[in-house]
Formats: C-alpha cells, sequence, structure tokens
C-alpha cells in the first residue's frame, strides 16, 4: 500500500504523497522537537523534511526505504537548522570526572535531571539519542540516517552519552555557567 | 542492572514522556502548500554506451548502427 503510494508520488502524484506527508509529519515532528528542542524549530524542520521529500523523492530508487529515507531528510533539517542555532549554545565539553559522577538510579531516575542534561548537548548528539532510544533503530539504521559509517555512528553514540553524562554530573554540582542563550535572555 | 542501563533507560523514558503525539495542523498544511508550486527534481537515466555483458554479435551490431549514423551527425565537408 506504501509502496504504491511512494511509487505514484514519485512519479508526480500531489495526492498520493498529501497521504504519505500526512501519515508521517507527528512522527518526523516528534523526532525533530526531540533533537532540537524547541517547538518553533521542530516545525520549520519537519516542513522543510517534507518539502524536500517531494522535491527529491523521484531520486528515491527503492520505494520500500521510504521511512528510511524520511529520517534522512529530517535529520538534514535537523542538522541545517542546529547550525544555524550553534553561535546560540554553548557546547558541554566531555571532562569525566567519575568521583563526583552522579551515582546509580537515585541520580540517573531522575527525569527532570536528565532532561536539563539532554538540554546541555549538540543537535548532532541530541539526534543520535532520539534515532537510538526514541525510535529504537538499530547502531546500523542510525548509520543510515545519519549517512555515516556504522562504526561512527557507535563512537559519535558513545560520546554523546559522556557528554550526557558530564552534563549530569556538572549539573548536580551546579558548577556548568548558563549557556550563552540563557545569559542572553 | 548498571549505572549505563539505567541512563539509557532514563533517556528514553524522558523521550516518549516528551514527544508530542500531534504536529500542529499547519504544519503540513504549510508544507502542501509549499509543494504546490514546487517541481520534483528530474532525474537523469544515463543509459550506457556499451553494456558491460555484450556479446560480440550485439556490440557488432551496435557499433554498425553507431557508423551508420555518423554521416548525419557530422557536417558536411570533414571528411572531404
Amino acid at each position: 500500500m506504501q509502496a504504491e503510494l511512494v511509487d505514484r508520488a514519485r512519479r508526480g502524484d500531489r495526492e498520493a504523497f498529501s497521504v504519505l506527508a500526512a501519515g508521517a509529519v507527528d512522527r518526523l515532528y516528534a523526532i525533530a522537537r526531540l533533537a532540537l528542542r524547541d517547538t518553533e524549530l521542530a516545525e520549520d524542520a519537519t516542513q522543510e523534511a517534507l518539502v524536500r521529500a517531494w522535491r527529491d523523492l523521484p531520486t528515491l530508487r527503492d520505494v520500500e526505504r521510504f521511512d528510511a529515507w524520511l529520517y534522512r531528510l529530517i535529520v538534514r533539517s535537523c542538522a541545517d537548522i542546529g547550525r544555524h542555532r550553534r553561535k546560540w549554545r554553548a557546547e558541554v565539553s566531555i571532562v569525566r570526572d567519575d568521583a563526583s559522577e552522579p551515582d546509580g538510579a537515585a541520580g540517573l531516575a531522575d527525569r527532570d535531571l536528565i532532561e536539563r542534561g539532554l538540554r546541555r548537548l549538540t543537535v548532532p548528539q541530541q539526534t543520535i539519542l532520539v534515532l537510538t532510544y526514541y525510535l529504537g533503530l538499530s547502531p546500523s539504521e542510525t548509520a543510515d540516517a545519519l549517512e555515516i559509517p556504522v562504526g561512527t555512528a557507535k563512537s559519535r553514540l558513545h560520546y554523546a552519552i559522556e557528554a550526557l553524562r558530564a552534563a549530569l554530573a556538572a549539573d548536580e554540582r551546579g558548577t556548568v555557567g548558563d549557556t550563552r542563550e540563557e545569559r542572553m535572555a | 542492572m548498571n549505572a549505563n542501563d539505567n541512563l539509557e533507560r532514563g533517556i528514553a523514558d524522558v523521550y516518549h514522556a516528551e514527544a508530542p503525539h500531534r504536529a500542529p495542523d499547519w504544519v503540513l498544511a504549510n508544507a502542501l502548500e509549499t509543494i504546490e508550486s514546487t517541481p520534483q527534481r528530474r532525474v537523469l537515466i544515463r543509459v550506457p554506451w556499451r553494456f558491460p555483458d555484450m556479446n560480440n554479435t550485439f556490440a557488432k551490431a551496435t557499433l554498425d548502427a553507431r557508423s551508420n549514423s555518423m554521416p548525419l551527425d557530422t557536417p558536411q565537408g570533414i571528411f572531404r
């Protein structure tokens, strides 16, 4: 069913594409919202991904890979928007301090703490975490969405978790400086 | 279960709690409106001048066809 719609849309059928877009928009928006952690930017990224999907659909060779291809497009849109936003955000440096790392379930189970930690990550770090822990993609699927080798995806995931861990540790110590965005407010 | 498992489960919990269930309607509406005036990218089909598994008969026929068509493409007088 979907493959047939994709094939029709690929050949210029706007009605078929609107059905596909309606079925994908909520998922794409959720990914963008979690990766960018900003409602307005997520709306922009979702629209951009859908327009790109329409424009580039004739280049999709395998109609069965439409969903995976859409993930690539939303990741690209988030990355583009994230690049513009980066100048307003300070990045969390990965400085491990095992002695002061929050210990076990008490610290890590705290949703607010994790949520605050996630806000301090860069868009590429957020994106790989969303693909892995929200969508549940495998390392090879994640690598495909990010258009990078599997080894690089695994390494990027490792560093994203390390960065989050560092952010949590710093947050617990209360020594992380405000982001530039917060300082500008 | 170690701290890493807890952290990974914590991340998944946060995402599933935070993820919006629906996109605002106007996001799809705006995208579809933009698409109305957006042409699709055209895919150029490249036809190889020679297929890798071309057999001798087919290759000869192709070369014959090319040589027969040459005078039509060639400006008059070049080979005079």
